[in-house]
């Protein structure tokens, strides 16, 4: 396997709390450690907290307590000019899919790339292959209110996928699709990890997961469980599957 | 297609909003150019006819008790020259005795009923441009220099019609104002129902990596071009409709020239989407500051 786990950790929670207004605490004294080019799957029932975890992690949500640390720099310290920047590294592949339905699936693929300052060329030749990879090609001037579940969620992949992100941040990503897309998603995403990429995929689906060999967190009751150490490599034990189209993705779910 | 930050973050009911305002505009205009108009009537009958007095003179002796004898001429020379005399008088000229039966035979009906009517003389007096205050000391010294004269005209006498005008023109003014708060407060509250449809857009493109200050700028872009879009339309029918009732009143002659707007007023209506538009476009910056604030 290419893959090298280096050094310094993508991420670093210490002590990490978190709750919503004056509520009970959700993320309880979580300290972890995300090791560069490391995946892992985020494990947990529904209301474990997992998905609260990934929203501190992508920053959408800041820690109440403990200390946070992305790419090396410390986010209570970091200055709020430059957490743009970081989160331009990170791709994030929301439960809900979070599509813009006012742009057609090229437009919402390539959207982190506009807002990076991409031209239009360059644009153009990072998103087509990806809408060919991804089954999308045919759909690629459709607008998300006239997709299935299925396809939303592969067009929200493409857009975390697009960015060619140092993390990779995956919530639930294969709720919406089949067994045999699912595995083709997880295959897409340690494609990404093999070139340097750091995953983290929240699921609740046990089963996928011990279909490969990476490290897993256990959220219970929001403490961080770390149930498996990042393996030093090894292939998964899931053969990849025969490529789909989007077409033939399950709808809803 | 290429999806600008702006295209993102644009929505489908601008045209409801450029409407409103375009509403807004129309009736501040028009409030505003009546306003204008009122006061530059008002100032004109100030200056025009409040700066005028007419003196009338009985020629017959002894008609007024005590009134020095002399011969009707002699006492209309001693009034011109008294009236020259007074510090506040720009010109005093009597009116000739033709212009006199031409004022007077639509009210008599007839030339030959003028003839045999004792008819005073009558002076008209201009005032000085600041005279006008002190027309009432004026009328005072006559009332003293010649008992047996009327004098009629004169700030004073208008003063009522002058209030008048300065209470509709103050009305006008609480018009304009309250239309100006209203689109004042229309626009802020478009411009912040407009960010709050799109606040998920602006998470997401927050959460994606937008640099703060280009979503701003997008959100101020976009208000600014609605509120131009809707406050020019209103403008432009506003002055529309103000060049038609110009056109209507050309007949009118005196009245053309009170109902002309004058340049500068021209300027201060312009003004109006001009302003509305940076109300617009601020609201929309702070606005949308106050949402990128409260995110992480």
């Amino acid at each position: 396997m290419d893959r090298q786990v280096q050094s310094e950790p993508v991420a670093r929670f210490e002590q990490v709390g978190l709750r919503y207004g004056r509520g009970p605490e959700i993320l309880r004294d979580v300290t972890l450690e995300l090791p560069a080019g490391s995946f892992h799957f985020l494990l947990g029932p529904c209301g474990a907290g997992k998905t609260s975890l990934l929203r501190v992690l992508y920053l959408a949500l800041r820690p109440t307590r403990g200390r946070l640390w992305l790419f090396g720099r410390d986010l209570a310290a970091a200055p709020r000019g430059g957490v743009a920047e970081l989160r331009r590294r990170i791709g994030i592949v929301f439960q809900d899919f979070r599509l813009l339905p006012q742009l057609d699936v090229y437009d919402n693929i390539a959207l982190p790339l506009r807002l990076a300052g991409g031209d239009e060329e360059a644009i153009r030749a990072d998103v087509t292959p990806l809408l060919t990879r991804t089954g999308l090609r045919a759909l690629a001037h459709a607008f998300p209110p006239a997709l299935s579940g299925g396809q939303q969620q592969l067009v929200a992949i493409a857009r975390a996928l697009i960015v060619r992100p140092r993390l990779l941040i995956a919530d639930e990503p294969t709720a919406s699709v089949d067994e045999p897309l699912a595995l083709r998603l997880i295959q897409l995403f340690q494609e990404l990890n093999r070139v340097g990429a750091t995953v983290l995929i929240a699921t609740h689906n046990e089963r996928l997961a011990d279909r490969f060999d990476h490290a897993r967190l256990r959220l219970e009751a929001g403490r961080v469980l770390h149930e498996r150490a990042s393996p030093a490599g090894g292939p998964h034990r899931a053969p990849p599957p025969a490529p789909r189209q989007a077409e033939a993705v399950r709808e809803g779910a | 297609m290429k999806a600008s930050l702006a295209a993102v973050l644009s929505d489908g009911d601008g045209r409801f909003v450029a409407g409103l305002m375009g509403v807004l505009v129309f009736l501040a205009v028009i409030a505003t150019a009546a306003m204008l108009l009122i006061g530059g009537v008002a100032d004109r009958w100030r200056v025009e006819l409040g700066g005028r007095l007419t003196v009338q003179l009985p020629l017959e002796p002894g008609i007024a008790p005590g009134a020095p004898p002399a011969t009707p001429e002699a006492r209309v020379e001693t009034a011109l020259a008294l009236l020259r005399a007074q510090p506040e008088v720009a010109r005093a000229e009597r009116v000739p005795e033709a212009r006199l039966a031409a004022l007077l035979q639509p009210w008599i009906g007839s030339a030959e009923g003028l003839q045999g009517l004792a008819l005073p003389a009558v002076i008209e007096v201009e005032l000085r441009p600041d005279g006008h205050d002190r027309a009432a000391g004026l009328r005072e010294r006559l009332r003293v220099d010649l008992p047996d004269a009327a004098v009629d005209g004169g700030p004073a006498m208008l003063m009522p019609a002058l209030r008048l005008m300065r209470g509709i023109e103050g009305l006008a003014i609480l018009v304009v104002l309250v239309l100006a708060a209203t689109l004042a407060t229309a626009v802020v509250y478009a411009t912040r129902a407009r960010l709050a449809r799109r606040q998920e857009t602006v998470e997401m493109l927050h959460l994606l990596g937008a640099e703060e200050a280009g979503i701003v700028d997008a959100l101020a872009r976009g208000a600014l071009r609605t509120a131009l879009i809707g406050g020019g339309s209103g403008f432009a029918l506003g002055a529309l409709t103000l060049l038609a009732f110009g056109r209507l009143a050309a007949a009118g002659g005196q009245v053309q020239d009170d109902l002309a707007l004058p340049l500068g007023a021209w300027a201060a209506i312009a003004a109006l989407p001009l302003a509305a538009a940076a109300i617009a476009a601020l609201t929309a910056r702070i606005a949308a500051r106050r949402v990128l604030q409260d995110l992480p």
